[in-house]
């Protein structure tokens, strides 16, 4: 296990390679498989289509996550985040909606409006907590948490408990409208990946955000601004949510307050199955986007299967787990170094 | 660490504190014992403002209502001196919950080892986990938080009311003020106090939440004892759930929702150091009554619960960044000792 596979004269180093994206051999033996255990009704393109489309708000929470994770960070309130946005809008967008909620401490704020202050509000409370991580040194984990708490309670408070049914008619149909045969969502989902994936990969930012997550003093003492990139993250983070919580509201025609469960895990799951490591400074969006696709189709699969969704969660828990010390074991076996 | 204690009774300081002058004893005695002191005073205030706080009645509620916060209060201890975190103690105990109403049929004890059982198994595979598979303690009991949720979702997705006589009898069971629950409570806190004085895999507990290279190197059987501290966790989680039938004579899949984090918040308020070593159960224990007053006082003011949530949120962060910030005092106060 020496560091012979540096110095081999191809110049491009399989194994790491390898390693560092196995979720690309693996999403492909997945497909092959699925296709195989329901003869081929998984592969069909109206269950493609479907598999995008509920990829829609995970993916774009996985974005989220992955820019945090890359700065050594974690975001525990993006999937809180999403939901209080998907709240504003949907409530506070929705004359009819106010007037079903008694108890709700929301006013009816217009269409616009409502979506306006949603995306602000959800950049807001990355703001907060990247503030809360750099300036007060207070463990990203905790704060985070504590952020999902209290937007929870915000959430809560905005309805009184009860869910929103009836936002604006222009969120279902704008989830119901197709391009090319695919939904609008699809094509939010895909431009945001590929723009932030492209962004990752050339700009002079993201040389500092990998550099802040690898080595944060190191990148101080070469003069990067490390506290800034790292409130830029999770700010990006939240934002990230906010438009999250639109594509929810697109999709489903609905939100409750308590509805992001299960989102949270998932968009961790997603983003450490595709690799991004929880050290900060290793990870791109195209295996966290492979992730969310593996993560959505395995659920996707378990549907069509009939497995319970409740099981489904336990098994998702079970993926993270062997996901992540598969990925130390490949990550370990060639650097050697 | 902190003025060189021994952390885990306080009582054998390193430095004499004789050699220091009467306000600095003072203060270093009361940078032991704050939560204590917190604790009296809020007592207090609550019985100067509401004169039926410091009635039997009242402090036997206070704590049945800590009870099980205390409980996983003690899991999350062990793991936090350890180093680690356990995300799931919630969740585990929820799933506990479940599986005691659920084999409740097969007689009380039975179906109440099954139920702890199921507890350590989950602690097992997360030790094990984290051990073997060098995931870190915050995923894999994350991970853990989910597949416990959804096993204990699987099994019903409704509270399972539990028809045991046992249990009524349980329920209605107490020893002047204390309930069963608070004295399950008490029984675990007892035994887990003497553990930590007196045993030798104790002392290496600490010695990897301090520095798990250096214990490595001393020859502390690390791995064994990480595997047995989430065992233990997972346990007193399950133990937790067959309390909490007692308590609500129902097995609840969506019990203890973000008590994760209460179990964090309490102990980090009673003086625990977040990042492991460093931590005395008793006084931990006295930060889980302040956290649970807190919540009481909400209760009893008419707060709506959704405002609670983002009070709690804020005392949270307030008690973490506080004990961090006390830490880096600390830390520097060492080392201003030891150049001078």
């Amino acid at each position: 296990m020496t560091s012979n596979m540096a110095t081999a004269d191809s110049g491009i180093d399989w194994r790491k390679l390898l390693a560092e994206n196995a979720i690309i051999p693996a999403l492909l033996v997945f497909i092959v498989l699925a296709g195989i255990a329901t003869g081929g009704r998984f592969l069909s393109p109206s269950n493609l289509t479907i598999i995008l489309f509920q990829s829609s708000v995970l993916g774009v929470l996985v974005l989220g996550q992955t820019l945090v994770m890359l700065v050594a960070g974690i975001d525990l309130s993006i999937a809180a985040v999403a939901i209080l946005a998907a709240v504003i809008m949907g409530a506070g967008g929705s004359e009819r909606q106010i007037m079903m909620n008694f108890s709700g401490i929301l006013p009816y704020l217009g269409f616009l409006p409502a979506i306006l202050i949603a995306i602000a509000g959800a950049a807001l409370a990355g703001l907060i907590n990247g503030l809360v991580v750099v300036k007060l040194r207070i463990p990203a984990f905790i704060a985070t948490l504590a952020m999902s708490l209290a937007l929870s309670g915000l959430a809560m408070l905005a309805t009184g408990g009860s869910p929103v049914h009836y936002p604006d008619p222009f969120y279902e149909s704008f989830g119901q409208t197709k391009f090319l045969g695919l939904p609008m969502p699809i094509y939010m989902f895909l431009a945001l990946s590929l723009g932030l994936g492209l962004y990752l990969s050339r700009s002079k930012l993201s040389v500092q955000l990998y550099a802040t997550g690898g080595n944060p003093r190191a990148a101080a003492l070469s003069g990067i601004p490390v506290s800034r990139i790292t409130i830029l993250a999770y700010t990006a983070s939240g934002l990230l949510g906010g438009i999250a919580g639109f594509l929810f509201l697109a999709r489903t025609g609905s939100v409750a307050p308590h509805s992001g469960g299960n989102l949270l895990l998932e968009t961790i799951a997603a983003v450490v199955i595709g690799g991004v490591s929880l050290a900060g400074g290793k990870g791109n969006v195209l295996n966290a986007f492979a992730g969310t696709l593996l993560l959505v189709g395995l659920s996707n699969l378990m549907n069509i299967l009939l497995i319970s969704p409740h099981l489904q969660d336990a098994v998702s828990g079970i993926i993270i787990v062997v996901a992540i010390m598969a990925n130390t074991r490949l990550q370990d076996a060639p650097a050697g170094q | 660490m902190s003025a060189g204690t021994d952390t885990r009774t306080g009582m054998r300081p390193a430095t004499p504190t004789s050699a220091l002058s009467g306000r600095g004893r003072w203060r270093v005695w009361l940078g032991h014992n704050d939560a204590f002191v917190i604790l009296v005073g809020f007592a207090l205030l609550a019985s100067v403002i509401s004169p039926a706080f410091l009635t039997p009645h009242n402090l036997g509620n206070l704590l049945t209502q800590s009870a099980l916060l205390g409980l996983l209060a003690i899991a999350q201890f062990l793991v936090v001196v350890s180093g680690g975190f356990d995300l799931s103690v919630a969740a585990v105990m929820a799933f506990s919950s479940l599986v005691f109403a659920h084999f409740i049929g097969l007689g009380f004890v039975p179906a109440a080892l099954l139920a702890i059982l199921a507890g350590g198994t989950c602690g097992l595979f997360s030790g094990l986990v984290i051990t073997k598979g060098r995931v870190q303690p915050l995923i894999a009991t994350l991970a853990m938080m989910g597949i416990a949720r959804g096993l204990a979702l699987s099994v019903s997705e409704k509270s399972i009311l539990v028809n045991d006589p046992t249990v009524a009898a349980l329920r209605g069971f107490s020893l002047g003020i204390l309930s069963t629950p608070t004295l399950v409570w008490f029984f675990v806190l007892t035994i887990a106090v003497a553990w930590l004085a007196l045993t030798r895999q104790a002392l290496h507990l600490y010695a990897i939440g301090g520095n798990e290279v250096t214990a490595r190197l001393a020859g502390v059987a690390v791995n064994r004892i990480k595997l047995g501290v989430y065992v233990a966790s997972g346990l007193l989680s399950g133990l937790t759930g067959v309390v909490m039938v007692m308590r609500s004579s129902s097995g609840v899949p969506l019990g203890g929702m973000g008590w994760e984090l209460d179990t964090i918040a309490s102990i980090v308020i009673g003086g625990v150091n977040l990042f492991g070593g460093e931590g005395r159960l008793m006084r931990a224990m006295a930060g889980v009554l302040i956290y649970q007053m807190i919540a009481n006082v909400m209760n009893l003011s008419g707060l709506d619960p959704f405002y609670q949530d983002i009070v709690r949120a804020g005392v949270i962060v307030a008690a973490v960044g506080l004990s961090i910030f006390r830490n880096r005092k600390a830390g520097r106060r060492v080392i201003q000792g030891r150049s001078a």
